[in-house]
């Protein structure tokens, strides 16, 4: 399980997640920007990575300022 | 609240995103960030010893005072260590523009699908060089003559072949080396992709086959930049450096060294990170292009023995308006260590203190959360404008502290950072002590406020 900090684009961020064949899923939203996911990777730290790389790569990913950590 | 957010996310989110994206600013930014560590290594180099080694340094003239010192160590070193870094700062800063050239032009051809983006890189050095005149005039002294009682020599002025000017290389050649780069990687890739290449057959290895590609486009790249030289030098009577400096490079300066400049491009950026977008990539090349040739020009000041002679440079920023990062944030984590009363805000002040110390605030930013949080808006805002116009009076107007004209990596703690980027300079480094006295000050009535505040599961 990973948290995601975003204020922004947290729409894109979900559905970009979800959409990578499973690997990721929304588990639950707590505040205003934190996003809950688990994961079927086994190791989580990657998974994290994984996610933030995957983010990155679009082209809002990168101007919105955001924060993974492993849970 | 809700009408700010719609407008950063239909405004400053896509201009963010374009910014990002467009391909000469991505370019500038990769073959900064790619010369970083060679700058950094020179800008080292300068400082240990105009702080450390050199015998009118901070260090170096208390050290002095001791015989033994002076008569055995300081000749070793300045026959040894000091030339060593000399020429370590020479390599690294000095003539940096080569190099910021390459790594600019390398990156750009990347963007542009180039798969050998080496030879654009090189064409790209090898242009700037065209561009720079074969010959230098030197003012050899003439004959003595008395004027008024006055001894005066006659300026006679001799031309020199075979030798380079260091104004083509060094921080007033930035602009020139930018426009270089960014213009002869988009010619060379535009002729490539036009066809203009000659094309081997397939028995031949592939990197001959490359270089061979590469002939024409490189040559004509060389000719019509030869070309742009020629009518700088013979119709503008002026190299190609030398007019743009004067009417690019120097006015962004002299723009950038207004107070109101910088506090206006550091709000905006602070602005932003509030509303959770990289305020950083919107006004980082503003920053780049007006404080970085001030920077360089300060640090070849000082190693020619002279005074800098810019207040504001690039790193001014980070040395007295974000003290623990973005925000300033070290001075809240000291203001809840004061009057902070809620737990939660204790517990995450002590958590983030050690890496706070070394410039790293994402557990404030996101912990806190400082991004969104209407209470911390103002001083997250505010305070590092209201630091850096503070200190740039005490060091501009107030001739208090020293300027800036070196710097560690982004990670030096607050105050010590002062005392390098000054050069040990001690005005400099009680006028960063202070600063960050006054950003726990401001954010004091803040977290107080906070205090008052419930959060959603104590209500």
């Amino acid at each position: 399980m990973f948290v995601i900090n975003s204020p922004r684009n947290q729409k894109e961020i979900i559905e970009l997640l979800e959409s990578q064949d499973g690997k990721f899923k929304l588990v639950e939203k707590e505040g205003i920007m934190k996003m809950v996911f688990e994961t079927t990777m086994e190791d989580k730290e990657a998974a994290a990575k994984l996610a933030k790389e995957t983010i990155k790569k679009q082209t809002w990913g990168k101007s919105i300022y955001f924060q993974i950590e492993v849970k | 609240m809700n009408g700010f957010t719609a407008t950063i996310e239909r405004v400053f989110l896509p201009m963010a995103n374009k910014v990002n994206n467009q391909r000469h600013l991505a370019a500038i930014r990769d073959g900064f960030i790619a010369g970083m560590p060679l700058a950094l290594a020179g800008a080292l180099a300068a400082m240990f010893n105009n702080v450390f080694l050199l015998p009118w340094s901070l260090v170096g003239e208390l050290l002095n005072r001791m015989a033994w010192y002076h008569e055995s160590v300081q000749p070793f070193l300045s026959e040894t260590l000091i030339p060593i870094f000399d020429q370590i700062w020479w390599g690294g800063v000095g003539l940096s523009v080569i190099t910021t050239i390459f790594a600019i032009a390398y990156n750009l051809a990347k963007k542009l699908g180039e798969e050998e983006a080496l030879i654009p890189g090189m064409v790209a050095v090898i242009c700037y060089v065209v561009l720079t005149p074969q010959s230098q005039s030197f003012n050899i002294a003439g004959a003595i003559y008395e004027h008024s009682g006055v001894y005066m020599a006659e300026a006679v002025y001799q031309s020199f072949w075979g030798v380079l000017s260091w104004n083509s290389f060094n921080s007033q050649a930035i602009f020139a080396g930018l426009i270089t780069a960014l213009l002869t990687t988009e010619l060379f890739c535009w002729l490539k992709s036009k066809g203009l290449i000659i094309k081997m057959p397939d028995g031949v290895p592939p990197a001959v086959s490359k270089a061979f590609s590469a002939v024409l486009p490189a040559g004509i790249s060389l000719f019509v930049v030869a070309a742009v030289s020629v009518f700088f030098l013979r119709v503008l009577n002026a190299p190609f450096q030398v007019w743009i400096n004067e009417l690019l490079q120097a006015p962004l300066v002299r723009l950038g060294q207004s107070p109101i400049s910088l506090i206006f491009l550091m709000t905006l950026s602070q602005f932003l990170w509030f509303f959770g977008v990289h305020g950083m990539l919107i006004v980082e090349p503003a920053l780049g292009l007006m404080y970085g040739p001030a920077g360089a020009a300060n640090q070849e000041l000082v190693m020619q023995g002279l005074e800098p002679a810019y207040a504001i440079t690039r790193n001014f920023i980070d040395v007295y308006g974000m003290h623990g990062g973005s925000g300033a944030t070290l001075g809240l984590i000291v203001a809840i260590f004061i009057v902070g009363k809620k737990p939660h805000h204790r517990a995450l002040a002590k958590m983030s203190l050690a890496p706070g110390i070394f410039q790293i605030n994402e557990p404030m930013i996101f912990g806190l959360p400082l991004v969104l949080n209407p209470i911390m808006a103002i001083p997250f805002i505010l305070v590092p404008a209201i630091t850096i116009a503070i200190a740039w009076f005490f060091t501009a107007v107030v001739p208090f502290a020293g300027y800036l004209w070196t710097g560690g990596p982004w990670t030096t703690p607050p105050v010590i950072s002062a005392f390098l980027a000054s050069g040990g300079d001690i005005g400099a480094t009680i006028l960063a002590a202070g600063t960050f006295v006054l950003s726990i000050a401001l954010y004091i009535p803040f977290v107080i406020l906070a205090n008052k505040e419930k959060s959603p599961d104590e209500e």
